[in-house]
């Protein structure tokens, strides 16, 4: 019976903690598709790649929300045109590099300046990296399944941003209208015309549908962190032995399982500090804000299987590579 | 069923739920109540959002069923059938002994000096830890093991018991609350009953005692030698919540 009390008020918890951001980034999210064309968007990215790719990991400095926001604003951006290796960058960057989340792990490491600006740097490098190794291997252009099902607006379906992403002549060419005039472009063109009562019902009704898609992926990614809080023990990692490598992989498995809100998260890991040294919890405070059970379970919502899992390959590898030495060398 | 109504049903379910919980004084066992304007602000949104659905209910005459849907009930399933009580001693297990958070550097350098002078000044023979110095005062305690050494302390919370535990060893602590329930901590001691037979696990106790150290996995930790241990009844709310 207390097993299940305290499941039923971790899983709870972490909704409730969760609800305010992630209404925000549907609501965000909503706003981009009414009020911002693909036009808008190409005008604002720089055209050089790598460095749209630097810029966008800078980005949570104005944009301080938590993981559970971001997810279905990356997804619409995408949809929008910019370009996937640009927003994973904005995506994995925001969460960690942000003044909200750094200050908290500045007060809780006090008077231990280095692990919160390390975070920075790493998180940083991190998401930089990530950006860059996709936009190298893989596809910039991913597509991203419609789901909803509203007819009494406009809307892009799928394909169709596809099909403008693969225009040759799209990219220097943001004054071309009529190549792509048949796509996406001519639909949010048809939304801005509305009246603005209209647009308002159009921002509820994008609001409520991104609401019910990624909610239901955060409640069953906070249903198995709960599970794993309840029965699984934290205490389990000190009674390994601790090699910085077994020490980096339990850290990193650690903040996966937990699932705690990035700006939270600083003051758990500082509670491990009994036991480890400050630079020990690099790994946990660097990967946790950028995935977790209930992020992969919105990832594997918002985008394709197999982009996900390649998203996830990549950000586990770098954060193992470049939180290592900070742990070896203490 | 009509899936339009039942988005209706679900957005009504749950800020009906998180009602319910404010208005029975819940909301606190989930979420540090520093949070709730927070909180509000969602059940705010989410009332709109019940507005518009009432009216997409209204108007749309037929749309297609999504299966997904089914998980949000768990959470309104999770609310109408547990009693939401706090977390206990039970979870002590799976998260550990915790003495240093770190929360206490929350004030400015200047106050920190000042503050631990003070505990350090006012330490008297005997160290009462209550709602308000408890997290501070454990910290403190924590981090200079050495000039606590000897000192009486009385202070009341869960007894629980962990693997590591030696036979004659107890551990009594309160869950401290960051953001919500998801990230606290244990945060107490470890006491030794020697001479004492019969200690309640899983209880509210107050304990009397005197500070001491001993070596828990090659740390050194404090440690409350117990002279008395008395049950109580436990308070309402068992959270100590960081500010």
């Amino acid at each position: 019976m207390n097993y299940l009390n305290n499941f039923a008020v971790i899983v709870l918890s972490i909704l409730i903690e969760a609800m305010p951001f992630m209404l925000i980034g549907a609501i965000v999210s909503a706003v981009i598709e009414v009020f911002i064309s693909p036009e808008i968007v190409y005008r604002f990215l720089p055209k050089n790649k790598i460095m749209s790719i630097f810029l966008c990991g800078l980005m949570g400095i104005i944009f301080p929300v938590c993981e559970c926001a971001i997810v279905p604003v990356v997804r619409r951006l995408v949809k929008k045109g910019v370009p996937f290796s640009s927003a994973l960058t904005f995506m994995l960057s925001v969460p960690v590099l942000n003044p909200v989340v750094l200050s908290s792990t500045f007060i809780a490491f006090y008077p231990d300046k280095r692990i919160a600006i390390l975070r920075g740097i790493m998180g940083y490098t991190v998401a930089v990296s990530s950006g860059i190794i996709w936009h190298r291997f893989f596809k910039d252009s991913i597509s991203i399944e419609d789901k909803y099902s509203c007819h009494s607006c406009c809307h892009d379906h799928t394909g169709h941003n596809h099909a403008s992403h693969e225009h040759p002549n799209h990219e220097h060419t943001g004054h071309d209208h009529s190549n792509h005039n048949h796509t996406d472009h001519d639909h949010t063109g048809q939304c801005k015309h509305k009246k603005n009562g209209v647009n308002i019902m159009l921002l509820l009704e994008h609001s409520v549908e991104e609401f019910f898609d990624i909610g239901k992926y955060l409640i069953a990614g906070s249903v198995i962190a709960a599970l794993m809080q309840t029965f699984i023990s934290r205490e389990m990692i000190t009674n390994m032995a601790m090699s910085p490598l077994i020490i980096t992989v339990f850290m990193m498995g650690l903040a996966y399982v937990l699932s705690i809100c990035s700006e939270a998260d600083a003051f758990v890991a500082r509670s491990f500090a009994s036991i480890l040294k400050n630079t020990d919890t690099i790994p946990f405070l660097v990967y946790g804000p950028v995935l977790d059970i209930k992020l992969t379970f919105m990832l594997m919502g918002a985008f394709e299987k197999k982009s996900v899992l390649k998203i996830m390959f990549i950000v586990t590898l770098l954060v193992f590579l470049i939180t290592l030495p900070a742990v070896i060398l203490r | 069923m009509d899936y339009e109504f039942m988005k209706l049903i679900i957005l009504t379910g749950i800020s009906a739920g998180m009602i319910n919980l404010f208005y029975k004084g819940k909301m606190a066992y989930i979420i540090h109540p520093y949070f709730f304007p927070f909180t509000i602000f969602a059940l705010f949104i989410l009332i709109i959002f019940t507005g518009y659905q009432i009216i997409k209910w209204i108007k749309t005459e037929k749309s297609d069923f999504k299966y997904g849907i089914f998980v949000f009930f768990i959470p309104l399933l999770l609310v109408l059938s547990v009693p939401i009580s706090p977390l206990g001693a039970d979870m002590a297990s799976t998260r550990g002994i915790t003495g240093v958070t770190g929360y206490s550097n929350k004030v400015t350098k200047k106050e920190i000096t000042t503050k631990i002078n003070d505990f350090h000044e006012i330490l008297e023979d005997k160290i009462i830890l209550n709602e308000k110095n408890f997290i501070n005062q454990t910290e403190d305690i924590y981090n200079n093991i050495k000039d606590y050494r000897g000192k009486e302390i009385e202070m009341s919370g869960f007894s629980f018991t962990m693997d590591n535990f030696k036979k004659d060893q107890i551990g009594v602590g309160r869950m401290a609350v960051f953001c919500c329930a998801a990230d606290a901590v244990m945060m107490g001691f470890i006491c030794e009953k020697s001479g004492i037979e019969k200690i309640p696990e899983n209880k509210w106790i107050e304990v009397d005692g005197t500070i001491s150290s001993l070596s828990y996995k090659n740390k050194e930790l404090p440690l409350i030698k117990i002279k008395r241990i008395t049950e109580e009844a436990t308070p309402k709310d068992t959270y100590l919540y960081f500010r």
